[in-house]
């Protein structure tokens, strides 16, 4: 099972799910603004993205990813547009029978979030000025 | 002739000052060549960026043709997460 989305809210933190009893590993990734970008401070990171295909290449993604290991359940959701340092701009969840398919996938599907879909960040500086931030892959 | 709808997006938007712009072209005309094309309104900017190429939101290779009115993103190196 997958669910994916997009959205412009604030991702809440997620409680763990105490109903998959037939998966004994749950994995919460967070990923949170930094206040530093390519060695300057930042107040925030505007997220830019296509809207359509990037929902699209998520969801093709995350079916590549259950296709690929043995988890039962990835649910991600990425946020976008303007994101004050400190809050959370993505959250996957990965549910599986055991941790190591669920490890291998959660840095699988990361790497090639990165590679595949169309998102993109432009880090503001104090000055309200913008850097468009190179991927860390 | 045909229409083509180019969206520009982070680096390429940068570069060229628009998000979206209408490119006209010879029938039969490919990715490589709108590419050349783009490239060659903003050599110093768009120099040595890669960019990939989505019609109608699918990546597609160089060698695909395009067709009037279709819908081309021009996507630099993506960075989300």
């Amino acid at each position: 099972m997958i669910e994916i989305s997009i959205t412009k809210e604030m991702i809440p933190v997620q409680q763990s799910d105490e109903t998959q009893t037939n998966n004994g590993s749950e994995l919460q990734f967070y990923g949170r603004v930094r206040g530093i970008e390519d060695n300057q401070i930042i107040i925030a990171i505007d997220y830019e993205y296509y809207p359509g295909m990037a929902e699209n290449e998520l969801q093709k993604l995350g079916e590549k990813t259950i296709d690929k290991f043995a988890i039962s359940k990835l649910s991600c959701i990425h946020r976008v547009g303007k994101i004050p340092v400190g809050e959370t701009s993505l959250r996957i969840i990965i549910w599986s029978k055991h941790r190591r398919a669920g490890l291998d996938a959660m840095e699988w599907f990361i790497s090639q979030m990165k590679k595949d879909v169309p998102i993109w960040k432009n880090a503001i500086l104090k000055d309200s000025s913008k850097i468009s931030s190179k991927c860390q892959c | 002739m045909i229409r083509l709808h180019v969206l520009n997006f982070s680096l390429v938007k940068d570069a060229l000052g628009k998000k979206n712009i209408i490119i006209t072209m010879n029938n039969g005309v490919t990715v490589k060549q709108l590419l050349e094309k783009v490239r060659a309104m903003n050599k110093q900017k768009l120099d040595g960026l890669p960019i990939r190429v989505a019609v109608n939101q699918l990546y597609v290779n160089e060698n695909y043709t395009l067709r009037n009115e279709d819908q081309v993103a021009l996507i630099p190196p993506v960075s989300g997460g």
